[in-house]
């Protein structure tokens, strides 16, 4: 079998990818929400797997992993890794976990961070009052994420929140040291949301990136108490080109509050110093950024050596980005927490693809489900319609 | 002043990047002419700095470098930042080293990694013929620098080089453990190459990336008594999206031949382990993948504090990388020892551009000049003729 054709195109907010073969089989990966403009990207790299045979998986993406880099631009080395992953799980007639070693759990947790539910404001009263919006949904979470610090709102509409000036730009351009009255107001509604859940839900908390070492500090050992899943991101996370993870050690050395990040690191050695230095207590890579689903279990499995736990990030890569989640947390071993469930937008694209379980997640669970490749297939003359003009041949 | 545009287009293999204002200032950038492919890439930036005063370059750049990667991919920031600075410059009517602190020398020395012929073929007798030439290069290099091992043709080309299969794919591929016959022609190429020039002048040997630790460290050693300049890139280089600086410092600590890397490295936070950990003796970053002129002039202070020597990469940069070596190498502090020059391809780039001394280079060194910005300004009308269909409207 060999690859005749690399495909991109974007279908809503989302890169999908399309590997053909001459066989007839072909593979599909997806790029978070956040990053349409990679699609010139993605097609970069068909010069280099075109004759390829995407059965021997890791043979075709040793030709590119080194022409990739921190998130955004390790995501379309990740989906083509994926997609590569479909076409041999089909062309095998497996479920991809069984190419990754074979899954060890039938139903994988996961957790909810999404943003379908309105914040009333940004007290401690709005943000007790969504996480219990996010705690009664209908799948069950047994865990939820919540935002907090420069991960949210709360800069620009707490009073004097930060001694630095605010700036614009895109996503998440601030950094620095807080008033004691702002840190107060991050710890006042941690303490609210876990009021409201009690310990029967966990909760993690995403911060950053843009904490200063000292406040860092301060924020985790003031919440030692209340047994917080996680801080997430507090140095560096979305879109930093870096690891830093001597300056993570300090925080996590000075704490009993697991420290987590890694969602923009892109591949295994990246996350050398953070693991092998002991900097956190918890990574969260996200397959369709880290390099892809191999290697993503390779980390689990590295963070596991280490005693680290993994709890991968995803909650904007989709319902192909979540097929593949789902195969590659059911082969990680216990060092596993949850991943961040994807849940998809527009709602359209729940009618456009088949395979995924209903409902997809049960009791705060997916059930792995035994389909060959990722088990999710677009239904091709339901998904025609939303394919953008210039690209109507995409299915072809 | 407001940035009004940026527009990208591709002469030669060189993205050029052009920054437009309100007020009749323009500023260029250039990108290595082996990545045509990124110009949707700088395009994307456009939207998150139109509208904001160029002359703060930091305040601009800030918006966008979390938003770049390692080579390839921190190209299109780093060649922005250095438009910027060519219209700071021209804005203050001064060059651009007075920007960056001041020149602490009057004129700059420069390396030569060939670029005029190709190497015959892989025998110690052609590795002399080729040094041999370009000693007598009418520049009067003091230093020259030649690929071997997995950055030459020798992995194809030498019978039984290695014990593992050589493979196909985008540049550099190649890694793995050679065989004993394969390390001696290394060897003994670098001895022909030592015997013709001398200890008149300096010789660098590029080695890779893809050397395994026994192989690398067995080489360094073997060379010791030739007193090269460096051995570059043993283990990660060329588009390698990580550093590995705990590999390199096994290296380092070995031999004292000086080990060097970093032209992929992308922002100074990538370069903590290996300066702080004292991995390598000398890095090289190239101020067009680095993140820009100012970023490389940080990285070479901190490397001095930690009495690590600076050579910059750049061998490809073009005419306007040129300038921006030229403009940054002049303020960086004694550990600087010389940059790559670049030799500009077609050379019909000689002709469309003015403002370069002529000769460049005149005993392995250029004299720092003095005009505005960067200090070399295209000739439009007879640089028109090379610009791409579709983008002749790049000077308008």
């Amino acid at each position: 079998m060999k690859i005749t054709d690399l495909k991109c195109t974007v279908i809503g907010q989302n890169p999908i990818v399309r590997i053909v073969t001459d066989a007839g089989v072909d593979g599909y990966g997806e790029i978070e929400a956040a990053k349409p403009y990679v699609v010139p990207q993605v097609l970069f790299y068909k010069q280099f797997i075109v004759g390829e045979d995407p059965t021997n998986v890791e043979r075709v993406v040793s030709k590119i992993r080194r022409l990739g880099a921190f998130k955004p631009w390790g995501s379309a080395v990740s989906a083509i890794e994926t997609a590569l992953w479909d076409l041999a799980g089909k062309a095998a007639g497996l479920p991809v976990y069984k190419l990754l070693g074979g899954k060890v759990r039938d139903r994988v947790r996961v957790y909810y961070s999404g943003s379908a539910e309105q914040f009333k404001d940004q007290s401690p009263d709005g943000y007790a009052d969504m996480a219990l919006q996010k705690a009664g949904r209908p799948e069950g979470f047994t865990i939820i994420k919540m935002g907090v610090g420069w991960h949210s709102g709360m800069p620009p509409a707490v009073p004097n929140f930060t001694y630095g000036e605010l700036r614009q730009g895109p996503a998440h351009p601030n950094r620095g040291l807080l008033t004691e009255r702002g840190l107060q107001h991050v710890v006042e509604s941690i303490e609210a949301m876990k009021s409201a859940l009690g310990d029967g839900i966990g909760l993690a908390i995403d911060c950053g990136p843009g904490w200063v070492l000292p406040d860092a500090i301060r924020l985790a050992k003031a919440v030692e108490h209340l047994h917080i899943l996680w801080l997430e991101d507090l140095l560096t996370g979305d879109y930093s080109p870096h690891v830093s993870a001597s300056v993570y050690r300090e925080v996590t050395r000075a704490t009993s509050t697991p420290i987590h990040t890694g969602e923009q690191i892109y591949l295994r050695q990246n996350f050398m110093e953070l693991i092998e230095g002991q900097a956190v207590r918890v990574v969260g890579p996200d397959p369709a950024d880290v390099g892809g689903l191999a290697e993503i279990k390779w980390i689990a499995e590295y963070a596991d050596l280490h005693s680290i736990l993994m709890a991968p990030h995803g909650g904007g890569n989709g319902l192909i980005g979540l097929a593949g989640l789902v195969h590659s947390a059911a082969v990680m071993p216990q060092n596993y927490i949850a991943f961040e469930y994807p849940i998809a937008q527009p709602g359209w694209w729940y009618d456009i693809v088949t395979g995924l379980p209903n409902p997809i997640v049960k009791d705060g669970f997916i059930e792995v489900w035994d389909g060959p490749g990722l088990g999710v297939e677009f239904i091709v003359e339901k998904a025609r319609q939303y394919l953008p003009a210039g690209d109507e041949t995409f299915f072809d | 002043m407001k940035i009004t545009d940026l527009k990208c287009t591709v002469m030669g293999d060189n993205p050029i990047i052009r920054v437009v204002t309100d007020a009749g200032i323009d500023g260029y950038g250039e990108i290595e002419n082996s990545k045509p492919y990124v110009k949707p890439q700088v395009l994307f930036y456009k939207q998150f700095i139109v509208g904001e005063d160029p002359t703060n370059v930091e305040r601009v750049v800030s918006k966008i470098r979390r938003l770049g990667g390692f080579k390839p991919w921190g190209s299109a920031v780093s060649a922005i930042e250095m438009a910027l600075w060519d219209i700071a410059g021209k804005a203050a009517g001064l060059p651009i080293y007075k920007l960056l602190g001041g020149k602490v020398r009057d004129k700059v020395r420069v390396y030569n990694t060939g670029g005029y012929v190709p190497i015959k073929d892989q025998t110690p007798e052609s590795y002399a013929e080729i040094v041999a030439r370009q000693m007598k290069s009418p520049e009067g290099f003091t230093m020259v620098k030649q690929g071997v091992g997995w950055h030459s043709g020798m992995p194809a080309a030498v019978p039984n080089f290695t014990y593992g299969e050589v493979r196909q794919g985008p540049g550099h591929i190649g890694k793995g453990l050679l065989t004993e016959q394969g390390l001696k022609h290394v060897i003994a190429c670098i001895e022909a190459m030592k015997s013709v020039l001398g200890d008149g002048i300096g010789l660098a040997i590029d080695c890779g990336p893809g050397w395994m630790v026994p192989d690398a460290i067995r080489l360094a050693k073997a060379v010791e008594h030739l007193n090269l300049m460096w051995l570059e890139d043993l283990i990660t280089g060329d588009y390698s999206p990580h550093v590995s600086a705990s590999v390199y410092r096994e290296v380092t600590q070995a031999t004292s031949t000086p080990i060097h890397t970093g032209e992929q490295i992308y922002l100074r936070q990538n370069f903590m382990e290996l300066i702080e950990g004292q991995a390598v003796r000398v890095v090289g970053p190239d101020p067009l993948d680095v993140g820009g002129l100012a970023e490389l002039k940080w990285v070479a202070e901190y490397a001095d504090l930690h009495s690590i020597l600076m050579a910059p990469h750049g061998v490809i940069d073009g005419v306007f990388g040129l300038a921006g070596l030229v403009q940054v190498t002049a303020t960086m502090p004694q550990n600087y020892i010389a940059f790559e020059y670049p030799v500009a391809n077609p050379k019909w780039w000689y002709d469309i551009v003015t403002g370069l001394p002529d000769p460049i280079v005149k005993d392995g060194l250029i004299e720092v000049w003095d005009r505005p910005g960067l200090g070399v300004e295209f000739i439009v009308d007879k640089a028109v003729k090379y610009l791409p269909a579709g983008d002749e409207g790049f000077f308008d």
